[in-house]
């Protein structure tokens, strides 16, 4: 009844099904536990990132640069998504056998609250490490009561983006360097109305950090206490002037019709990028790290301007965007040593140099602008500075260190009210409303926090 | 006459849904071929038709890392669900003992609870292990499956009474009536079991999403999700032709499965 043939193929079976019975076994027994095991007498140090696409293959040189340049480290970049998902990974793995040693991220006050770090200002103060060499602007931001926390490895600020050809088309005078509100609008409705609406003159992405900073460019902040510099912040300001001051606007150009909404979510952005590069919108805002990815795919001559600035307000300045790198506490002085000399290796200039010439982001260090590299492509193309240039002519004050919130829902809120108002609601209105809401946000935090809170500010 | 224009009138319906159905995968197949600059402006055409971007991303993502990393993992949870499995199905169906029907319904209500449910509780477990990151926490958690359990079991209570006794007779043990009678009767499920939790595992994402932390253990599917970029801007070209690329195994499996896909699923409750 049972044939011989399938005797045999089962015995196989089995036999292979204990085989692999004893892989796993191995498996788990050799699953390595991610410390800094000596791999040929080298320190291993585990990097966490958000640098991807080109950004990302430009980091990946560098590192692979700095492990070249000594033979005591190295590092092992990983790249773990958006910065907000590498935060939860990083907040939900601390202390296991996968916490980084070096982790980039932008969200200094909830990296602070969590506190599970080395402020980069130990290492700097044992160092004697010159602080000058690095831009003032941009460290602001990643101050705490005057103290370093981590260093800003990956600096931007926000600047407007323009299709040169289109002007020139359609016989529109380019932008000035540092635009007003009215000049870009004049700029958009002239575009639309010369294309006959086949391209749309600007547009302005629901994007929070975007009136953040144009307010910051008016110097206005968007949370008391100095922008939660000073202490804990514990009401937004939103209603301001210079917030109703954007939107109305950004209104007048939806009446103009020469705007563009691109919604929310995920693919806004990329289709706001895709919308630009395919020659359909004139002017957009955008981090000044997207210049990398517009000069790679771009098939028009683009300029880039500073962030505009409300017609009855000189420009302040706006805030340094970004990230900036931490040393894990929970790691060996040797480690933490070995993250220090990366970090000082990222912000020479020679590699600051390479890295705004590759991505848009700004090289933080003084000296980059003289590496020839750099002085080359500015030469080549003045607008490539812009962002420095902006970065130099702003003021350093509250407004433009930008807010210090932990944990609110400032990005939902503020992005909820913009959706209205493109919409068409009241500006005062909807404004408000986030506002409000915020706030119940930040005093629950603020209740919940109160001793990480005043921990953070004791330091 | 009427047949004919019957199977046309059936034919033309069909192809239509068939082409609604598959065009997701047409368009990505075709934009696999189009330079990233087109598909970027727009363009659904291109002069510039080339397998580029398969060379790009073969050279330049770790895509085959991935496809390895999903292969050991699924092979491994097959494995390990089978050996499990078979073991457990086999006691539901042969022995008896107290408390049988009660430990049985348990298995069942495991089903009921969703993967997402158990998340919370599996990610401390593996985190304090220190299994992150590893093939062990990626594959360990699946072993055991009730549905699997449930499947074989009720595959194995289709093997007749007689063969039972006759073995019993002949003074075969519980491990001999197992390998040499039970799983060449129920070879069918078996190979569909295995094909589907293959299947389902080579797909696995918000697991392998939550556990991996480097490109030495990252899957397929979370790779993918890698290569799209956040705020600059993707290379939607690369990106088609990694997933084509996913896609091939997943695909051949079918084509070679099909059979028992469909013969395990309309045997599986015939006898309860």
């Amino acid at each position: 009844m049972i044939e011989k043939f399938w005797h045999r193929w089962w015995s196989l079976i089995c036999a292979t099904m204990a085989v692999i019975a004893v892989i796993i076994g191995l498996v788990v027994a050799t699953t390595p536990q991610h410390q800094a095991q000596a791999s040929n007498g080298r320190i291993t140090l585990s990097f966490w990132h958000s640098m991807n696409g080109p950004n990302g293959q430009l980091l990946d040189k560098l590192v692979d640069g700095f492990n070249k340049s000594q033979t005591k480290y190295k590092v092992v970049p990983q790249y773990e998504g958006s910065y907000g998902l590498a935060e939860s990974k990083y907040i939900n793995t601390l202390h296991t056998n996968v916490t980084p040693t070096i982790m980039q991220q932008s969200d200094i006050a909830t990296m602070t609250a969590v506190g599970d770090y080395v402020p980069v200002q130990q290492f700097v103060d044992a160092d004697h490490y010159d602080l000058n060499q690095l831009y003032p602007g941009i460290l602001s931001g990643f101050k705490l009561k005057g103290d370093l926390q981590s260093m800003p490895f990956n600096a931007s600020s926000s600047v407007m983006y323009y299709n040169k050809d289109l002007f020139k088309k359609y016989g529109v005078k380019p932008l000035s360097q540092s635009p007003s509100y009215s000049e870009i609008r004049a700029a958009a409705k002239a575009l639309t109305e010369k294309s006959k609406g086949a391209v749309k003159g600007a547009t302005l992405q629901i994007y929070p950090w975007l009136p953040e900073q144009l307010a910051a460019n008016q110097n206005s902040v968007v949370v008391n206490k100095n922008n939660g510099r000073s202490s804990a912040a514990t009401a937004a300001e939103l209603n301001t002037p210079a917030m109703q001051k954007i939107f109305t606007w950004v209104q007048g150009m939806i009446k103009d019709g020469s705007f563009q909404n691109f919604g929310t979510g995920s693919s806004a952005s990329a289709n706001q990028m895709a919308g630009f590069l395919g020659g359909k919108i004139g002017i957009f805002m955008q981090s000044s790290a997207a210049a990398g990815t517009i000069a790679k795919a771009a098939k028009f001559k683009w300029g880039e301007t500073f962030t505009a600035h409300a017609d009855d307000v000189p420009a302040n300045g706006v805030a340094a965007g970004g990230a900036s790198l931490w040393i894990s506490k929970d790691k060996s002085k040797a480690e933490q040593q070995g993250a220090w000399e990366f970090i000082k290796y990222m912000m020479a200039p020679k590699q600051q140099a390479a890295w705004q010439i590759g991505t848009g982001y700004i090289a933080v260090n003084k000296a980059s602008v003289k590496v020839p590299a750099l002085a080359a492509a500015i030469k080549k193309n003045p607008e490539t500075n812009v962002p420095i240039k902006q970065l130099q002519a702003g003021k350093v004050n509250a407004a433009t260190a930008g807010p210090f919130l932990v944990n609110s829902q400032m990005d939902q809120y503020l992005g909820t009210a913009m959706q209205q108002i493109y919409g068409g609601k009241d500006i005062k209105t909807s404004l408000k409303e986030a506002e409000n809401e915020v706030n119940k946000g930040i005093r629950d935090t603020n209740k919940s926090n109160a001793a990480i809170l005043k921990a953070v500010f004791a330091q | 006459m009427t047949t004919s224009l019957k199977h046309i009138n059936h034919y033309f319906w069909l192809t239509l849904v068939a082409l609604l159905m598959g065009a997701p995968i047409l368009i990505g197949i075709w934009a696999s071929l189009l330079p990233t600059a087109d598909i970027a402006a727009g363009h659904l055409t291109s002069t510039n038709i080339s397998l580029n971007n398969y060379i790009a991303a073969i050279q330049t993502t770790p895509v085959l890392r991935y496809m390895a990393n999903s292969f050991i993992v699924a092979i491994l949870i097959t494995a390990g669900q089978f050996v499990l499995c078979t073991l457990a199905a086999y006691a539901f169906a042969f022995l008896d003992f107290k408390f049988k029907k009660q430990i049985f319904a348990l298995f069942l209500i495991t089903m009921m609870l969703p993967f997402e449910a158990q998340i919370i509780p599996n990610f401390q477990t593996i985190r304090v292990f220190g299994w992150l990151d590893s093939y062990a926490g990626l594959t360990i958690p699946f072993f055991a499956s009730a549905f699997g359990v449930f499947m074989l079991r009720q595959a194995f209570l289709q093997v007749p009474d007689e063969l039972h006794e006759y073995s019993q007779l002949i003074g075969l043990n519980h491990l001999q009536f197992l390998f040499k009678i039970v799983l060449p009767y129920s070879r069918s499920t078996l190979i569909t079991f295995g094909l589907y939790m293959f299947l389902t595992h080579w797909n696995d994402y918000l697991w392998p999403l939550i556990t991996t932390f480097s490109d030495s253990y990252r899957t397929t599917q979370v790779g993918l999700k890698q290569l799209q970029a956040q705020d600059t801007f993707s290379n939607w070209g690369v990106i088609m032709a990694t997933a084509i690329l996913i896609l091939l195994p997943t695909l051949l499996i079918l084509l070679v499965g099909q059979r028992y896909f469909k013969k395990g699923l309309n045997t599986g409750g015939l006898k309860a």
